[in-house]
């Protein structure tokens, strides 16, 4: 690990390595994700940041640990929103990890963008060659979403009412705040079709 | 062929959409798609959620891929099965609406860059698909300008304040769904079908010139002026911008609220515009125009307010007329543009003038939507 990222206490966390522990991520995608989430953070804060991270309604606070972007970094993320969406990706999935020790499986890709698979690690056996199982129990959905400087409650309300529009299959949504330094994850509401 | 072979392709294909490369982009998705259908294919019956979401997974690489035909009967076959996990089938849904879009758009000759702007007016006088006609023209109509000055804008194209289209594309608004108890409209950005790949291949993508107005229209409305300037380092744009933003706040009586939904290629991203919007926008205005000079001959006079006429949109004559009837001859001032000017003709505005030395007319130095007046109460009827 570099010089940078070297001192990192034990409930510190680190944007790197993603692929490692997520199976559900290539090590290219992994990359990408960590990049672009320090291109973001590096709009507003300086590594280490500390967020606030909220997951199922408990609050705590973690120190972030990001290597500063480069200026070849910062050019491969110039498109600020598609920065913005890989960048949610690395930092909800590494609080999912920490948080409630879930891991990525697959990704599910949709027109407007793409859904995660999440499940606790011991579940996370799949072969290569298979489709990650949501039908197993432990499986659930994960969407992600990335704001820069907007508001966060808002945004995760209207995406918990998106996964239970079409009834009562569990999932989860997570909103990532760069600005703010926040992360929201939430289950989604029960019920209403 | 494996599930984390068709992810290498995928993140392969994402690199070349970032780079603007959909020529390379498109073959990728397409193998991705058909290595995930027969992973799909191979699937017990019992494993529905799979089978749901990586269906939807397969119809969605097809349509990013650009086959359509694929993309459609393979949402069909999904939708069809025995069981579909509801999540999915929504999302199959909806990529089967924009697949629809899409041909009715390539129907035109045209075909449409990026992902469309969808506008959702709520309250007032709008119902669950319904609304006044005039009330969604004028929406649609100022929201067009602004994106089109801002094309203008990301293309470098020197500020011309007559200026009433963006150059080299064309913005179509198509009436959507409605949701319930709301009307909702999609601005499409489109090209000729045979300009498509020079578009897709511009440094400045029309997904870009869409995304940025939402970026703008973001600072804009709580007056952050810091982050209107980064984006807009013209003073003319910058300000022509502001105005023209100004335009797409709803009046909060025909129109409640406004929301501006875009579904990008892997995020949603959605602004709220309401009344409340109006002041931070005068704010941004007033701290982002130049200082007025006091001139002792041309005095700045009280505001008006009335309906404006056009009588010579070439010369920018125009006449107000107020509520008591009167008619007030006016002038744009020249950094009054013509698409700041055009959806406010025949609206009750609130105009600030000043009064020229060589001319009987007022010159028009700021307007804006005026509120309606308060309803006359009807008189009693008299007792006996």
């Amino acid at each position: 690990m570099d010089d940078e990222l070297s001192t990192i206490h034990a409930l510190d966390l680190c944007l790197c390595g993603l692929h490692q522990r997520h199976p559900g991520l290539t090590e290219a995608m992994g990359t990408c994700f960590c990049e672009a989430a320090s291109v973001c953070f590096g709009r507003y804060h300086v590594s280490p940041t500390t967020m606030t991270v909220t997951a199922n309604g408990r609050k705590s606070t973690r120190s972030l640990h990001w290597k500063a972007p480069d200026q070849r970094i910062r050019r491969s993320q110039g498109n600020k929103d598609d920065a913005v969406r890989d960048g949610a990706y690395a930092v909800a999935l590494l609080m999912l990890e920490a948080q409630l020790r879930l891991v990525a499986i697959g990704r599910i890709e949709t027109h407007t963008g793409a859904d995660w698979v999440i499940a606790p690690p011991e579940v996370a056996d799949a072969t290569e060659d298979d489709l990650p199982n949501l039908d197993a129990p432990g499986v659930v959905r994960l969407e992600v979403s990335g704001t820069d400087r907007g508001g966060v409650q808002s945004r995760l309300t209207r995406k918990q009412k998106q996964l239970s529009a079409g009834g009562s299959s569990a999932g989860l949504a997570a909103i990532v705040g760069f600005q703010k330094a926040l992360v929201l994850i939430e289950p989604m509401v029960n019920g209403a079709n | 062929m494996s599930y984390q072979e068709s992810q290498r392709l995928i993140h392969q294909a994402e690199e070349a959409v970032r780079e603007g490369d959909a020529k390379t982009a498109r073959p990728l998705f397409l193998e991705a798609a058909i290595m995930q259908q027969r992973l799909v294919e191979a699937l017990p019956p019992q494993r529905v959620k799979t089978r749901s979401a990586y269906g939807l997974s397969v119809a969605s690489l097809y349509f990013k891929a650009n086959e359509l035909d694929e993309s459609e009967r393979y949402a069909h076959a999904i939708l069809s099965g025995p069981e579909v996990e509801p999540v999915s089938a929504g999302q199959l849904r909806d990529l089967l609406a924009r697949i629809w879009n899409t041909r009715h758009i390539k129907s035109l000759g045209a075909v449409p860059l990026g992902n469309p702007l969808t506008l959702i007016f709520r309250g007032g006088a709008v119902g669950s698909g319904i609304a006044p006609l005039e009330t969604i023209d004028y929406g649609i109509q100022t929201t067009l300008n602004l994106v089109r000055r801002f094309e203008a804008f990301t293309r470098g194209l020197p500020f011309d304040p007559r200026a009433r289209s963006g150059t080299g594309s064309m913005l179509r608004a198509l009436a959507s769904e409605p949701v319930t108890g709301s009307y909702r409209i999609s601005i499409y950005i489109t090209a000729p079908e045979q300009l498509q790949i020079d578009y897709e291949a511009m440094s400045v993508s029309p997904d870009s010139v869409i995304d940025s107005a939402m970026e703008f229209m973001d600072a804009a409305i709580i007056n952050d002026s810091s982050g209107v300037e980064s984006l807009v380092p013209d003073q003319d744009y910058r300000t022509t911008l502001i105005r023209l933003a100004r335009n797409t706040i709803p009046d909060g009586h025909s129109v409640a609220s406004v929301e501006w939904r875009r579904a990008s290629h892997d995020r949603e991203k959605d602004l709220m515009l309401s009344a409340s919007c109006r002041k931070p926008l005068n704010a941004l205005l007033k701290r982002n125009s130049p200082p007025r000079s006091e001139n002792p001959d041309e005095p700045r006079l009280k505001p008006l307010v009335g309906v404006l006429r056009a009588v010579d949109l070439d010369e920018r004559d125009l006449r107000l007329v107020t509520d008591d009837g009167g008619k007030t001859p006016l002038k744009a001032d020249v950094k009054i543009t013509d698409d700041v000017l055009e959806p406010l003709l025949n609206r009750r505005v609130r105009v600030m003038c000043r009064q020229e030395k060589r001319s009987p007319r007022l010159v028009i130095e700021e307007i804006d939507l005026a509120s309606l007046p308060a309803p006359k109460a009807p008189p009693l009827r008299g007792s006996g």
